[in-house]
C-alpha cells in the first residue's frame, strides 16, 4: 500500500477537504487536526501498515504527509 | 522543571506497558514535575501526589463534558447513537461538590449492604471447581472468573451472556478513561454501553441506588450510568490488582511461602503491600481552579494535574527498597486507593477479597508455575495497568 496516498486520503476524510487540496508538504498543523483526530489516524496507521505501539508523537516528529509516509515505509 | 535533556514522560517508550516502573523512576528522579501537554502537569513524587489527592481546593475533571464536546467528531458518519456523555454522566470520580457526595453515598450504601463475604467465598469455590484439574490455564482468566462470580451475584447479572463479554465490557469502560484513546475505541465503547443496558435485572444493589437517588428524578439512562460505574469499579480494578498480585507472587516463592505461613494479623500488611506494589490505578487527574505555586513553578489556574500513583508508590523517599515486595513492611502510606473525598469506594471490598482468598488461592495455585515459553502480555493501557495474559502449567 502506498503510504503517501493512504495518508492523503485519510486526512481528506478527517478534515472534509478534497483529496487534491491536501498538500503533502504542508505541516500537519495547517489541517487543524486536534489530538483526538491524530490519535485516531495513528490507530488506523497501525492497522493498515501492521505497526505496533505507534507513538502518536510521530506526527510532530515527521510533520508532513511526505515525511510521515517515508517514515512509515522505512518501518515496514 | 523541563530542563534541557531531562527525561520526558512517554508511555510509548520501549517496554513501558510491560513494566512502567523504570521509566517512572527516571521521571521521578530527574524531572518530577513536567508540563507534558499545554496546561497538563505530571507529578511523580509521593509528596505532591499525596498532597494533591487530598487537597480540598482541587477538583476532578468532568469526562462526560469532554465526550459532549467530542461526540460530533467521534460519531461522524458512523451511524451510531452517541451515548458516551450520558453513559459517564453520573460517575462519581468525575463529579464535584454536593452531587458528588450524594452519588457517592448512594453507591457506597449499596456496596456496604451486600453480603460480600458470602459472595467472595461462593465465587472462590465456583472458580476453583471450574479450573481444578486443568493442565494449563491463564492466570488472568482464573482471577477474572473469580471476580466475575462476585459481581454476577452483586448485580444479579442474569442476561450476562458470558465472562468474556463482561470482561470486554468492563475493560472498555476502563479504557474509555485512558489517555491516547482513538475514536475507533470510543465507538466500540459506545456500542458496549448500549449493549450493557440489557445485562442487569432487579437486585438489592440497584434498589438501594434507586432509593438513595429517588429525589434526583433519575431516568433509566442515569441509573444505567450508575450501575456501569459500579460494575467497572468492582470488576476491572479488582481483577487488575489480583492478577498482577498473583503474577508477582508466582515469581517470588519466598514471599509466597511467607504468606502461606502467616496468621490473620500478619496478613493485613501483606495485603497493603500488594496494593502498593501492583497499583492498579496508575494515574488520576485533578484540576486547580486557582493558580498553584509549587517551589519555583507556577501552575496556571484550570490546569490538569496528572498524579502518578504508580510512581508515588515506588518513591524511595517514603518506601525502603520500593521495588521489592516486602510482606511485613511496617509503614505503608501507599496511595493505591487515591485519597481525600474521592477515596476509592471499593477499597473495603478489595481488601476483603484478598483477606478471604489470598491464602487459599495461593494454595490452589501451588501445583502450577508460569509457562516461560508463552509471553506475558499487558494491555496497552496507561491509567489502569491491565495484565492481559499469563499462561500457567501444572508442575505435578
Amino acid at each position: 500500500m502506498n503510504a503517501k496516498s493512504w495518508l492523503q486520503n485519510k486526512i481528506a476524510e478527517e478534515t472534509g477537504l478534497a483529496v487534491d487540496r491536501v498538500n503533502c508538504d504542508e505541516p500537519f498543523e495547517t489541517f487543524s487536526l486536534d489530538s483526538l483526530a491524530t490519535i485516531s489516524i495513528s490507530f488506523d496507521i497501525e492497522q493498515a501498515f501492521g505497526l505496533e505501539e505507534l507513538n502518536p508523537t510521530v506526527f510532530s516528529e515527521y510533520n508532513s504527509i511526505n515525511k510521515l509516509a517515508t517514515w512509515i515505509e522505512s518501518q515496514q | 522543571m523541563d530542563r534541557i535533556a531531562a527525561v520526558k514522560w512517554n508511555p510509548f517508550s520501549p517496554g513501558y506497558f510491560q513494566n512502567p516502573h523504570e521509566h517512572l523512576r527516571e521521571c521521578r528522579e530527574e524531572n518530577p514535575v513536567q508540563e507534558v501537554f499545554p496546561n497538563a502537569f505530571f507529578f511523580f513524587r509521593h509528596k505532591e501526589v499525596s498532597e494533591y489527592l487530598r487537597h480540598r481546593d482541587l477538583e476532578v475533571s468532568n469526562l462526560s463534558d469532554y465526550f459532549k464536546e467530542k461526540e460530533a467528531y467521534i460519531f461522524k458518519d458512523s451511524g451510531q447513537c452517541p451515548y458516551l456523555s450520558q453513559g459517564m454522566k453520573w460517575w462519581p470520580m468525575y463529579l464535584n461538590h454536593d452531587i458528588h457526595k450524594r452519588i457517592r453515598v448512594a453507591i457506597g450504601k449499596a456496596f456496604n449492604s451486600l453480603p460480600a463475604q458470602e459472595y467472595i467465598a461462593q465465587a472462590f469455590e465456583e472458580t476453583n471447581r471450574c479450573f481444578a484439574g486443568r493442565e494449563n490455564f491463564d492466570l488472568v482468566d482464573y482471577t477474572g472468573n473469580f471476580i466475575f462470580h462476585i459481581i454476577r451475584q452483586m448485580f444479579n447479572l442474569v442476561n450476562y451472556e458470558s465472562y468474556e463479554k463482561i470482561r470486554r465490557f468492563s475493560n472498555l469502560l476502563a479504557l474509555g478513561q485512558d489517555l491516547y484513546v482513538p475514536k475507533q475505541v470510543y465507538q466500540e465503547l459506545n456500542e458496549a454501553i448500549l449493549w450493557g443496558r440489557r445485562i442487569y435485572s432487579d437486585s438489592p444493589f440497584r434498589d438501594i441506588v434507586l432509593a438513595e437517588t429517588a429525589d434526583l428524578n433519575l431516568g433509566e439512562g442515569d441509573i444505567h450510568s450508575l450501575m456501569m460505574v459500579s460494575l467497572m469499579a468492582a470488576f476491572d480494578t479488582s481483577k487488575d490488582n489480583l492478577s498482577v498480585a498473583m503474577y508477582e507472587l508466582l515469581k517470588n516463592p519466598q514471599v509466597r511461602d511467607y504468606i502461606t505461613r502467616c496468621d490473620s494479623k500478619q496478613l493485613n500488611p501483606v495485603i497493603e503491600e500488594l496494593f502498593r506494589f501492583s497499583s492498579p490505578l496508575q494515574y488520576t487527574i485533578r484540576i486547580n481552579r486557582q493558580p498553584l505555586q509549587l517551589e519555583d513553578i507556577l501552575i496556571p489556574e484550570n490546569s490538569k494535574l496528572y498524579l502518578c500513583i504508580a510512581s508515588a508508590n515506588r518513591d524511595d523517599r517514603v518506601f525502603d527498597d520500593p521495588d521489592s515486595l516486602v510482606p511485613d513492611r511496617a509503614e505503608n502510606p501507599h496511595l493505591s486507593f487515591g485519597g481525600g473525598v474521592h477515596l476509592c469506594l471499593g477499597a473495603a471490598i478489595a481488601r476483603q477479597e484478598l483477606r478471604i482468598c489470598l491464602q487459599p488461592m495461593l494454595s490452589f495455585l501451588e501445583g502450577y508455575e508460569i509457562d516461560e515459553e508463552q509471553p506475558v502480555k499487558f494491555e496497552k493501557q496507561i491509567f489502569m495497568r491491565n495484565l492481559k495474559s499469563v499462561s500457567l502449567r501444572r508442575t505435578r
